[in-house]
């Protein structure tokens, strides 16, 4: 019985695609995104995780991953889940959180350090939108500037887009997803739409009414409506590191060469600090050489004449002014 | 030397690179040769002990000096080709690695020693081969050397990274998984909106204009997305009576809204605490001066009255003034307020001295009584009287204490 329902819809849905588009592109739209996390994320990662799980509704969360050095692992769960897009949040050392962008299962990989990370809880801001509303898109054209920008501007369409059609998704619009290049990174920020009135209603009204009666939508006329935007949140900076010709896998395409591992900009901020310390130590042990030597000096004088004694203070104080 | 480029490759296809081992040999055997040398200068009875303590060689000590620097060299390359195996496996261990270098080379030298017009030849042609070889080796990057590298007192050369950015492969790749998105495919289909020109940022550390940016290229999107979207037809305004879900849920409004509230109290606040500290800086000033005005009003007010009564009394004495306006009355009145003592004119006698002497008369006996002065009573009431007098019957108040000597020091 359902085989023939679903026969009988399929046709159905065809027949409505057929209108439009062909049957062959509108497949290549669909998008499915799992989406999770490995284990170590602190309450902030995971709470991005749900933001974005929240504005994606052809998303699919899943448990924590238990590995971080075999992410092949990743291609069958998505392919368990029937999904073509991977989201894996990857927390190091409860600190670093990194994303990486995939298409399984030969898809390319691209793998980004996340930081200037916000998520909507702790940024207070007033917007709000539709759960499961279609975002527009907004790209800056420098991502079309470089391939590996391209590559990765082609997987935040397919991952971030919500497909028309998704299963949980409503038929309004009302937000923006940007994302803008800049300093070799990628800001993402997400903002509602907020369509106003204008004032000038009296000498319309009739003719807008007039309009509504006669087009049967329910929209004003363009002419009076002032679009603003509010912020919704989680904002988010992803630098990118590698793109690998795979999904999780395979050879390294692209290198970002001015990438810097945090783990880097902590030691080196540590040995600075080190230094800094070896040397004052250093400093201090010696002094207290010379002045043990110094003292040695002053034994051997006896405090005795005061001739002696005055040369040896005399000497003191060059030393140290030396120093 | 067909033998060592197999044996060459083995070692390369394993991972090792013996460039490194190579190169670690010859600084080795430099090292103990400059110090046979020195030693051999010296003593040679020194020497051998020397050679007894480092290995088995001790025999073939003399010859070694003897040898020519191409013989050394192609001593050390057979060397490598002998235990090239061995010393891959334990590159680290530096005892171990002498020992068998020391092993090594007595065989070599036997050879040499037995033969030794034509192995030099022959020493040659390794040389060359191994020149062609270290020429092959120099392609490997500092940074795969300096990982090698296990000393810990040499510089740091620092690791530079390989960049890669493979044009044809991410282009390949983008290719692989593009959607069919053409000028033709409805906007509503894939809802992605590109700026004509790029993004430019003047400062990315400055909030302000990063985020203005950010958000004019949103604005500009979410216009260009609506206008195509009608124009297609597809809905975008939520009608006023649907309702559904939100990302953000009640709670998490409640929360925002109490945020904002708060921070609107907040800012009204601040702004009239400062306001009020602005009144306070002039207050004082105004508050005087309004003290002061009040005072003076007060006592023109009471000047006026009281002549006003005087005028009036004489006016019921002598009807002179009654043709006269009110107004004027008061003025003369008031003219008449400078002086000091009763109103009564000047006898005739002073009038006379006045007009000879000028106005102003002799000032000796100006502050002493006289009859007038004697007759007030004005300033007397009996009550006063009771209050001020010692142990009387009023005595409510008592005078104030006598206050401390630093308090009536600062009084002064």
């Amino acid at each position: 019985m359902s085989a023939v329902l679903k026969s009988v819809t399929d046709a159905r849905s065809k027949k409505s695609q057929d209108d439009d588009t062909s049957a062959g592109p509108d497949k290549k739209f669909r998008q499915r995104v799992l989406i999770l996390s490995s284990r170590g994320v602190t309450y902030r990662h995971r709470h991005l995780l749900q933001d974005l799980a929240a504005l994606l509704p052809h998303g699919r969360k899943d448990a924590k991953l238990d590995t971080k050095s075999q992410l092949h692992h990743l291609n069958e769960l998505a392919d368990l889940y029937n999904c073509n897009n991977i989201l894996f949040f990857e927390a190091r050392k409860r600190e670093d959180l990194y994303l990486w962008l995939s298409k399984p299962p030969n898809g390319p990989t691209v793998k980004f350090h996340v930081h200037n990370l916000h998520t909507m809880d702790e940024l207070h801001f007033p917007g709000n939108c539709l759960k499961g509303s279609r975002p527009i898109l907004s790209f800056d054209a420098s991502f079309d500037a470089s391939p590996h920008l391209a590559v990765i501007k082609e997987l935040m369409v397919h991952s971030f887009g919500v497909p028309k059609g998704a299963r949980k998704s409503k038929p309004f619009v009302d937000h923006v997803m940007s994302f803008t290049v800049a300093d070799g990174k990628i800001w993402i920020r997400v903002y509602q739409i907020c369509e106003a009135e204008t004032t000038s209603k009296s000498k319309d009204a009739e003719d807008a009414t007039a309009v509504e009666k006669s087009s049967s939508s329910k929209k004003v006329p363009r002419s009076q409506t002032e679009i603003s935007l509010l912020e919704i949140g989680p904002r988010l900076v992803l630098t990118p590191i590698i793109i690998q010709e795979g999904s999780f896998g395979g050879p390294i395409i692209y290198e970002n060469k001015e990438y810097v591992s945090p783990n880097v900009l902590r030691a080196e901020y540590r040995n600075r600090r080190a230094q800094k310390f070896n040397q004052r130590t250093a400093a201090k042990v010696g002094r207290e050489i010379k002045k043990k030597a110094l003292r040695l000096d002053r034994h051997r004088v006896g405090g005795g004449s005061g001739k002696d004694w005055e040369e040896l203070q005399a000497g003191l104080k060059d030393l140290f002014q030396d120093e | 030397m067909g033998k060592a480029k197999l044996r060459q490759i083995l070692a390369a296809e394993k991972g090792k690179v013996q460039y490194l081992e190579k190169q670690k040999k010859l600084q080795k055997e430099a090292r103990k040769r400059k110090r046979k040398h020195a030693e051999a200068e010296e003593d040679d009875d020194m020497e051998v002990e020397d050679m007894d303590v480092n290995g088995a060689n001790g025999e073939d000590e003399n010859d070694w000096e003897d040898e020519s620097e191409s013989d050394d060299e192609r001593v050390i390359d057979t060397s490598k080709l002998d235990d090239s195996d061995s010393d891959s496996e334990d590159e680290d261990d530096d005892d171990e690695d002498e020992d068998e270098e020391d092993d090594s080379e007595v065989q070599p030298k036997g050879i040499l020693k037995a033969s030794k017009p034509t192995p030099v030849a022959n020493g040659e042609d390794d040389d060359e081969d191994e020149e062609e070889d270290d020429e092959e080796d120099d392609d490997i990057p500092l940074s795969e050397i300096s990982e090698g590298d296990n000393d810990p007192d040499a510089d740091i050369i620092p690791r530079q990274k390989l960049t890669i950015n493979n044009h044809p492969a991410l282009l390949a790749a983008r290719a692989s998984i593009a959607l069919p998105i053409t000028a033709s495919t409805p906007f509503a289909v894939h809802h992605t909106v590109t700026t004509t020109s790029p993004v430019a940022i003047k400062d990315v550390h400055d909030d302000l204009t990063r985020e203005l940016a950010f958000y004019t290229q949103a604005l500009d999107a979410a216009r260009r997305g609506r206008e195509l979207l009608l124009s297609e037809g597809a809905p975008f305004t939520r009608p006023t009576d649907y309702f559904a879900e939100m990302v953000k849920s009640e709670e998490h409004m409640g929360r925002i809204k109490e945020r904002m509230k708060e921070d609107a109290a907040r800012k009204q606040a601040s702004a009239d605490a400062k306001r009020q500290r602005d009144l306070k800086k002039f207050g004082k000033a105004v508050q005087v001066a309004k003290l002061q005005e009040r005072q003076k009003e007060k006592r023109e007010m009471l000047d006026k009255i009281s002549l006003l009564k005087r005028k009036r009394a004489g006016a019921d004495l002598g009807d002179e003034n009654e043709g006269d306006p009110f107004d004027i009355a008061i003025e003369k009145a008031t003219k008449d307020t400078t002086r000091r003592r009763g109103d009564h004119a000047p006898n005739a006698k002073r009038q006379r001295k006045n007009e000879k002497f000028g106005f102003g008369g002799r000032k000796k006996f100006a502050k002493s009584g006289d009859a007038l002065s004697s007759g007030d009573m004005s300033g007397f009431s009996a009550k006063g009287m009771k209050r001020n007098s010692f142990g009387g019957g009023g005595g409510k108040k008592k005078p104030a204490p006598r206050l401390g000597k630093s308090k009536r020091q600062a009084r002064r």
